[in-house]
């Protein structure tokens, strides 16, 4: 009973803890794109805006929700819930600091990789279900954008394996004598362009792209139910910087700086989130079929060419 | 504390986030009105009856590419996991098998699947 | 090894989700049951520590090949979001035939003598590349790529048909 208590307890805090940092990633990046644009940003709520998140929070849940009348009545319910959940749960996983916070998993990296896939699953049914050509256009779009990138993500990840010859992550962070970032720079770029598409951010937002779309598949969402997608969206983002800081930037080691393992950890991933921000303010969309280019023609060869670099000096070597 | 751990996070997330989900019938204010449950598409009455159009099967064949690499991705993490015990013979074995997929991957792109006009 | 309330917990809902991909007359429902019914199987494996099997029986099933089904029907737009019709009205004839099938694999699997695992591997993901490429599975190994690329064709062929 007390092991379970434990778990329950980390739990709670856990969830609490990211959806903090997910409500202050919102205002932050509105502050930033203010200030990158030359305007104010959130500023009403609270002195200097703080309590702007937790305002829309609030205004979010008490909403009034509108039900489109051609919705598919339990997908339309179901897929944002899919989303932000299968956006939350591998962070059970991910080894904050040295160790992951719940559940110790020998095959973790697997398991982050196909749960993180779900959140995509949410969204194309979102997208799907709504009854509405916006919502369906931005969905397929999503679907074919992770079928897409999925692949370049799976074999920057096979040549991290290959290295560190586990599939735990607490292991491949071990592994970690100098960062990955160093004799995989090919790999690291694929993975991070990948990650990038696979958040659906400004680069490669198709899946919502308000100017053309609307709002693609949450067009027809509101409410709580568009917060879902939202927070989904944000804590996806928060996974993939952890993931590029665990496979690539060394997770909590601190090498030569005397710090705290978690400090570290969350040090390296505010400075990628921060990369992710700035690389939203400064390029414009790309069009679909740059986009499949992109991925079918330049990410998929590269990944290869990095995959067998890495064998080469791993097996030949 | 392996799935353990992992099951107590994922029921208490799923509940949270179910419970969030049918708070606002609860709380939020109702207001109906004439075309307000209407599909969205900028303030006009939809156009067709129905959302659906058939779709470019482009997407049926990028789906089925995906599935055939990830077939093969799946085999190269296997291989990962133990390289230098399966030593050279392993290597080549692999090799072949990725050289034969990448004859797929040519004639995709030779067959123009991934051009969008 | 598996607590008995979650086994319990995984038949039901893998009895449920069967039942509705059989039964279920939108064809778009019906695979997003098959899609839960692969997850709850896989999480069997898991439990049962093939984890490897496990994840990517997710990985390929219910991510790849589900989503393949969805746009195949998403592709013939008369069946999206209506219910589905049948001709056959001899459900006599077919409650017949799948109670024949349902005898036929009870009398495969009570006849059956299932070996119990030996020296099982506590982390058995370490043995599958062993066994996959220095062994004599390495023929269909690499007869499956062929397989593979085969498909691919196949697929492109048919689609692309001007």
């Amino acid at each position: 009973m007390i092991p379970f208590l434990t778990v329950f307890i980390k739990s709670v805090i856990l969830i609490l803890v990211l959806t903090l940092i997910v409500a202050y990633m919102v205002y932050l990046e509105r502050k930033f794109l203010g200030w990158v644009q030359n305007r104010y940003g959130p500023n009403r709520a609270g002195p200097f805006g703080i309590f702007q998140s937790i305002a829309d929070a609030v205004k979010l849940i008490l909403k009034e929700e509108v039900f489109p009348e051609k919705r598919d009545r339990i997908l339309y319910f179901i897929a944002p819930v899919i989303t932000a959940v299968s956006a939350f749960i591998p962070f059970s996983l991910i080894p904050i600091g040295s160790k992951p916070v719940i559940a110790d998993i020998n095959t973790s990296l697997l398991f982050v990789l196909v749960i993180a896939g779900f959140s995509t699953y949410g969204i194309v049914l979102g997208g799907v279900s709504s009854g509405s050509k916006y919502p369906l256009f931005g969905g397929l779009r999503s679907a074919a954008q992770f079928l897409s990138f999925e692949i370049p993500f799976l074999l920057s990840i096979t040549a991290v394996i290959l290295q560190a010859e586990t599939f735990s992550l607490k292991k491949i962070i071990e592994s970690q004598h100098i960062p990955y970032i160093f004799p995989q720079f090919a790999g690291f770029l694929v993975f991070f362009l990948a990650g990038l598409a696979d958040t659906g951010r400004i680069p490669f937002d198709l899946p919502e792209a308000e100017s053309e779309l609307v709002g693609g598949y949450n067009t027809e969402y509101s409410g709580i139910k568009f917060a879902w997608f939202f927070l989904g969206e944000y804590a996806h983002l928060i996974l993939i910087s952890s993931l590029i800081v665990v496979l690539y930037l060394g997770g909590g080691n601190a090498y030569f700086i005397p710090l705290p393992s978690f400090l570290v950890f969350l040090i390296k991933i505010a400075f990628v989130i921060f990369i992710f921000y700035w690389i939203r303010t400064s390029l414009p969309r790309v069009r679909f079929d740059q986009l499949m280019k992109f991925s079918w023609k330049f990410l998929i060869p590269l990944s290869f060419l990095n995959l067998i670099v890495v064998s080469i000096f791993k097996v030949v070597l | 504390m392996g799935y353990t751990g992992f099951f107590v996070f994922f029921l208490l997330v799923l509940f949270i986030g179910l419970l969030l989900v049918v708070l606002p019938k609860i709380l939020a204010p109702k207001v109906s009105e004439e075309y307000k449950l209407d599909p969205y598409e900028c303030g006009e009455i939809p156009v067709t009856e129905e959302a659906w159009s058939r779709y470019n099967v482009r997407f049926y064949l990028l789906a089925l590419a995906f599935v055939i690499f990830e077939v093969e991705g799946v085999f190269l993490l296997l291989w990962a996991l133990n390289p230098r015990g399966l030593g050279i013979a392993g290597f080549i074995e692999i090799t072949i098998f990725v050289v034969i997929l990448f004859l797929g991957w040519i004639y995709m792109l030779a067959k123009g699947v991934i051009k969008w006009e | 090894m598996i607590n008995p309330v979650l086994y319990g917990i995984f038949t039901f809902l893998l009895f449920v989700f069967s039942i509705l991909t059989i039964a279920h007359r939108d064809l778009m429902k019906a695979s997003l049951s098959l899609a839960v019914v692969l997850f709850v199987t896989a999480f069997f494996y898991i439990a049962f520590k093939f984890e490897f099997l496990g994840w990517t029986q997710i990985l390929l099933y219910v991510g790849g090949i589900v989503v393949l089904i969805l746009f195949v029907i998403m592709l013939a737009r008369e069946y999206v979001g209506k219910p589905l019709e049948s001709g056959f009205r001899r459900t006599w004839l077919g409650g017949l035939v799948s109670a024949l099938i349902f005898i036929f694999l009870l009398w495969v699997i009570l006849s059956t003598e299932f070996p119990e695992i030996q020296n099982f591997s506590t982390e058995p993901v370490k043995d599958l590349p062993n066994l996959l490429l220095a062994t004599h599975y390495v023929l269909p190994f690499e007869v499956l790529s062929l397989l593979l690329l085969a498909a691919l064709f196949g697929g492109i062929v048919i689609a692309r048909r001007e």
